[in-house]
């Protein structure tokens, strides 16, 4: 086969293959997906009304414009329905540290640089909050290049003499623009030691 | 590559193992189905599914239960179409109805589409209800175009059609062999480990261009392979009259008394086609070019595939996973088993 005839049987296949992805494109049935997406949606809306309550946030903004995007190692990973960013730390005993890794989403076609952290202060219903919690993140500053996701991992140091319970705080992503996540942080008793532990 | 294949291998194998039930019918059922899915097979499906997904950021257990779900239908696939086929070997042993007979082969390979179910419905606690519908989704979606894709091939030989274009040739294997083995395995996994944000249209093109590759050198090993490596009969095709690129190449080229021959040869069954009619076809396609034609058919399919790896997975942070990707399409084209 000569070099012409070769490059013929490239141009060929070029075409066919070209042609055949958009008929097998047009064969997916894309019901469920569309269903599912208007499902999340409002999902989403509902939840953003709930937010409301706690923190003025756009959530708009960051999930349709920004498209940072979080999801979570453990069971709190968040799906597609709409639930809410939750970034959920230990269970810690007091005097530890509760950590996490936090995947940060870029699904723009432009890198997201210079994004930093800030934790709040750390609240539980009938008892005293932790005011001024140590947290660190690592790294502590982000670029996420377009399309990608980065790691990062994100701890609070328990004070020793916090009480078991489920603190709620924010965790804000500052960059040009932000987002802000609810954080848990679970704490526990030390195991008490008994007969079983000897 | 071969490294990250075998790691996959170990797990797929270690977790569809434990998904086959232990209990009876053992002769009839159990036993020949998990003597065949023991068989050594490449694990491409579920390693493309993983690495789609762990390219994303996921971890390797969010997306486990769809990569099995893959492997036990690729094998249900192949104990049916092995059946369809007639074929009497298959990764080097032979095939599920020639040693257990026709039936026990058919209910063994729905054993196994059943089987491959029951993976999928712990994506609902690991992925919520939303992502475990749109999976289900896309393994319908993917039945259903594998199916319509051997259904195509299967009348064409029923029909002795002979009348076929490169383009008929593509939109059958997108069908019958892309969608389970690259397209959406590729979906299914960028799906779950990009929470549903991966451009599901530009990995589709590139599952098509690396699945259709793959399909072609499949065929040319077919023509040309060793046999102890490749696990299946040489000219096999052949013997079958399957519809190949090579052989339409074939049947467009040949002329006068050569074509009345192919016409005639592809009329019959498989049984009724001759030793030295298929030496005299497989001699026919090296004259005419036909099995070039195929190799440089495949290697531009591969430069597409590579194109398109860019536009799907190329932004993608550097990882073992994209690159594993990366490198599949060197893999499939220069592959020898």
């Amino acid at each position: 086969m000569s070099g012409r005839e070769a490059d013929q049987v490239r141009q060929e296949a070029y075409r066919a293959a070209a042609a055949a992805v958009d008929r097998f494109l047009g064969r997916i049935d894309d019901s469920v997906t569309d269903q599912v997406e208007e499902v999340g949606s409002a999902a989403w809306d509902r939840f953003r009304a709930e937010m409301g309550r706690v923190v003025d946030l756009n959530l708009d903004m960051v999930r349709n414009a920004f498209g940072l995007y979080s999801s979570f190692i453990g069971p709190e990973s968040l799906t597609q329905t709409g639930k809410p960013d939750v970034l959920t730390l230990g269970p810690a005993v007091p005097g530890s540290d509760a950590a996490t890794v936090l995947w940060l989403h870029n699904f723009d076609d432009d890198p997201m640089r210079g994004l930093t952290f800030v934790g709040s202060r750390l609240s539980i219903l009938g008892g005293a909050p932790i005011d001024l919690p140590r947290w660190s993140f690592s790294p502590s500053t982000v670029s996420v290049p377009a399309r990608s996701a980065v790691p990062v991992v994100v701890r609070v140091e328990v004070p020793v003499d916090t009480q078991a319970g489920l603190y709620i705080g924010t965790v804000s992503v500052q960059g040009s623009e932000g987002q802000v996540m609810e954080a848990r942080v679970e704490v526990v008793s030390p195991s008490p030691v008994g007969h079983d532990s000897w | 590559m071969t490294e990250y294949l075998e790691g996959v291998k170990a797990g797929i194998s270690e977790a569809v193992a434990a998904s086959l039930p232990e209990g009876g019918p053992r002769r009839s059922l159990y036993s020949p189905l998990t003597e065949f899915v023991g068989r050594a097979g490449k694990a491409i499906r579920p390693a493309l599914c993983i690495a789609a997904a762990r390219a994303h950021g996921a971890g390797t257990e969010r997306v486990m239960p769809s990569a099995v779900a893959l492997e036990l239908l690729h094998n249900a696939f192949l104990i049916h179409d092995d059946v369809e086929d007639g074929s009497v070997s298959r990764r080097g042993f032979p095939t599920m109805h020639t040693e257990h007979g026709v039936p026990i082969a058919i209910n063994v390979g729905d054993g196994l589409a059943a089987l491959a179910l029951q993976p999928l419905t712990q994506n609902l606690g690991l992925l919520g209800s939303s992502m475990h519908n749109r999976v289900m989704a896309e393994f319908g979606d993917l039945l259903r175009m594998t199916i319509e894709g051997q259904a195509i091939e299967l009348g064409w030989r029923a029909e002795n059609t002979v009348d076929l274009t490169s383009e008929d040739y593509i939109d059958m294997v997108a069908l019958k062999t892309c969608a389970y083995t690259t397209i959406f395995p590729l979906r299914i996994g960028a799906m779950i480990g990009s929470w549903g944000r991966a451009d599901l249209a530009a990995v589709s093109r590139f599952g098509l261009y690396l699945g259709t590759a793959f399909q072609i050198t499949d065929d040319l090993l077919n023509l040309t392979g060793d046999e102890a490596l490749y696990g299946k009969e040489i000219d096999g095709d052949i013997a079958e009259g399957k519809r190949t690129i090579m052989l339409i190449h074939l049947l467009s080229a040949a002329e006068g008394a050569d074509r009345e021959f192919l016409v005639e040869f592809l009329s019959g069954d498989r049984g009724s086609r001759a030793p030295d009619d298929i030496a005299t076809v497989r001699d026919m396609m090296e004259d005419q070019g036909s099995v070039e034609y195929g190799r440089h058919y495949a290697a531009a399919l591969g430069e597409q595939a590579a194109t398109a790896f860019d536009q799907a997975f190329g932004s993608l942070p550097s990882s073992p996973d994209r690159r594993f990707l990366a490198e599949a399409v060197d893999f499939v084209v220069s592959r020898e088993l």
